[in-house]
């Protein structure tokens, strides 16, 4: 990295921590902090959700994903605007009717104040843990690839983030996430303009996306209906749905996003602008990855990205060395052939195909010398292109794009969860004295608390091996539990509180009983369709234990 | 003085045509899968 990248690097973050603590100093009372006196317009409030949905790693990882495995993860995204429209109609106006500050404070006056208590309870851990892991991602990877310390860089993450949503609130996260969000896709749009200068003179676009096709990085839409695929058009749409009706709709840190609207027209264009921009914003990251895939045809890849996650000298190993030759060669045939307009399709897929081999081959040989080494490398491949290929400056602009998504995230984590914990806990348990000014004093200091937590996640993370992955599906192992709650009191009427608190307890019950059978190997489940089993689960589950246990005991007495 | 404050304390009326929003939302989901599924056709491998 050159001066002038840390210097844009720099400006960019240190500009945005300054504005958002400075527009936002003015924060008396626990209104203005925690839902900024309701002032937001739409495009703050569309920006911000989007901002606190995109983390860094979806920055670092969707493109390498489209490199290793084609554009199909747009199909996970296809449920969104159904479950934008659904919110718009359902949940808004009734969080707007009652005036909450969290989302849970609808479910007491709905149910009772276990229900309450059982789903923020869920929200704290399953987002305390993950606010975490958006901070350490990222840091991983910068820190492999550009070797600085990995603490340090978590700490400066972590740290920065805590100054302004302390000082500032919600209002300073939105603001924050507005300029961030305009960064990032700058950032992205400069990226994909240098991906395809880097093409060989004879290719342009149209030959480019020609070359990802023919190569199978074009192929978005599976039709198939398998349970145990990820990404299909079935699981996307209906499974997806779920999973983001219970996000936007129930996680008090995207719910927080949109309750600062002005008012309830500007929150739903806000959802709406999510709505129609989301997938489009998704299949131009993919498609940024599908080009630096065709880049990489013409300009010689590494065999792999993470060398640097390894001490392994490669090439004082035979093997690996003789594996790389064999790579290079390939890399060459292929070039070829693809540059010779006569060359047959098959015969490019066939060359594609030995090279993908060889580079597996690499992985595990790297694995037998190196029983630690991490073989999954495709989080690497884009930060790999940008320190390769773009110019200075340029590079740091990209590298605030990652800090400020990892920081845009943890933002809006921080202060959901700060919230929740003063209303949904502080207020309503130990503390409720009407003293404005103490109250506004305790939920700074537990964002202070919940942001040094975080830290120490994003420090330890390192320790336990499988905590990304973990995390990952960590939001689907509780979404489905509170979403099939707030479906029972937005429908089901004549519910009460104790079939939705025990439908509740039964529906995690047989989340957490799925995985674990999944895990073991007993049974074999996407991830996604937790949310699912979920939320149909507790439905069921509250409709049983309400009509067949709770109204036949009401019933016997007056029988007898 | 009072009935000019409580006046501007009162939110403007939405006249936004939600259903149409609702509807733009789900034709253009259609539009991009239909797009996407045309793309993926094309370069079945």
């Amino acid at each position: 990295m050159s001066l002038i990248d840390w210097g844009v690097l720099l400006f960019t973050l240190l500009a945005i921590v300054l504005y958002g603590s400075w527009k936002t100093r003015k924060n008396k009372n626990l209104e203005s902090y925690l839902k900024g006196n309701n002032s937001e317009n739409w495009a703050t409030i569309g920006l911000s959700i989007m901002a606190t949905q995109a983390s860094a790693i979806t920055f670092l990882s969707t493109p390498g994903q489209a490199y290793e495995s084609g554009m199909g993860f747009v199909q996970f995204y296809f449920g969104l605007p159904l479950a934008m429209i659904l919110i718009s109609v359902f949940f808004l106006p009734i969080y707007y009717k009652l005036k909450v500050y969290t989302a849970y404070q609808y479910l007491e006056q709905r149910f009772d104040v276990r229900v309450r208590a059982f789903t923020a309870f869920l929200f704290l851990v399953s987002r305390g843990l993950a606010a975490g892991i958006t901070i350490y991602a990222p840091a991983i990877i910068l820190s492999t690839l550009l070797d600085w310390n990995l603490q340090l860089t978590c700490l400066i993450i972590g740290g920065l983030v805590i100054v302004y949503t302390v000082s500032g609130g919600s209002r300073a996260v939105s603001l924050t996430q507005k300029w961030q969000m305009t960064i990032i896709m700058g950032g992205m749009f400069a990226a994909f303009f240098y991906v395809l200068d880097s093409f060989p003179e004879t290719v342009g676009l149209s030959e480019g996306i020609d070359i990802a096709g023919k190569l199978g990085k074009m192929e978005i839409i599976d039709t198939t209906f398998d349970l145990k695929e990820k990404y299909t058009l079935w699981s996307g749409l209906i499974a997806g749905l779920f999973l983001f009706l219970s996000y936007f709709g129930t996680d008090q840190s995207q719910v927080q996003r949109y309750l600062g609207g002005k008012t309830l027209k500007a929150s739903r264009m806000g959802l709406m602008f999510n709505g129609l921009l989301k997938i489009p914003m998704q299949f131009f990251i993919l498609f940024i990855g599908a080009m630096v895939f065709v880049s990489f045809q013409f300009n010689k890849p590494p065999i792999i990205f993470n060398t640097s996650a390894t001490n392994i000298e490669t090439q004082k190993q035979e093997n690996l060395v003789l594996i790389e030759d064999n790579y290079n060669t390939v890399f060459e045939k292929k070039k070829e052939a693809l540059l010779a307009p006569e060359t047959n399709t098959k015969d490019i897929q066939f060359l594609q195909a030995q090279q993908d081999s060889l580079r597996n081959s690499y992985k595990a040989e790297m694995s037998k010398i190196d029983e630690g080494y991490e073989s999954k490398d495709s989080d690497y491949i884009f930060l790999t292109f940008v320190l390769n290929f773009l110019p200075h400056g340029l590079i740091g602009l990209l590298l605030a794009v990652i800090f400020s998504a990892a920081m845009s995230s943890t933002a809006g984590e921080l202060n959901a969860l700060a919230s929740t914990t003063t209303i949904d806990f502080y207020k309503k348990f130990f503390k409720n004295s009407g003293d404005e000014k103490k109250d506004l004093m305790v939920s700074k200091l537990l964002t202070v608390g919940w942001g040094i937590l975080a830290i120490i996640i994003a420090l330890t993370a390192g320790l336990f091996e499988n905590l990304i992955q973990l995390v990952n599906i960590l939001g689907s192992l509780f979404y489905g539990t509170i979403l099939g709650v707030f479906l029972l009191a937005f429908f089901f009427k004549k519910i009460g509180g104790t079939a939705a608190f025990t439908a509740g307890i039964t529906g995690q019950i047989v989340v957490l009983s799925c995985h674990f059978l999944s895990v073991y190997g007993y049974i074999e489940l996407g991830y996604l369709l937790y949310n699912l089993i979920g939320s149909g689960t507790v439905i069921i589950a509250g409709i049983l234990i309400q009509y067949i246990i709770i109204n036949n005991k009401k019933q016997t007495p007056q029988n007898g | 003085m009072e009935e000019q404050a409580e006046y501007k304390k009162t939110p403007p009326e939405d006249t936004t045509n939600w259903k149409a929003w609702y509807w733009g939302l789900m034709i253009f989901l259609a539009v991009q899968i239909a797009l996407y599924f045309y793309i993926t056709n094309l370069y079945t491998v």
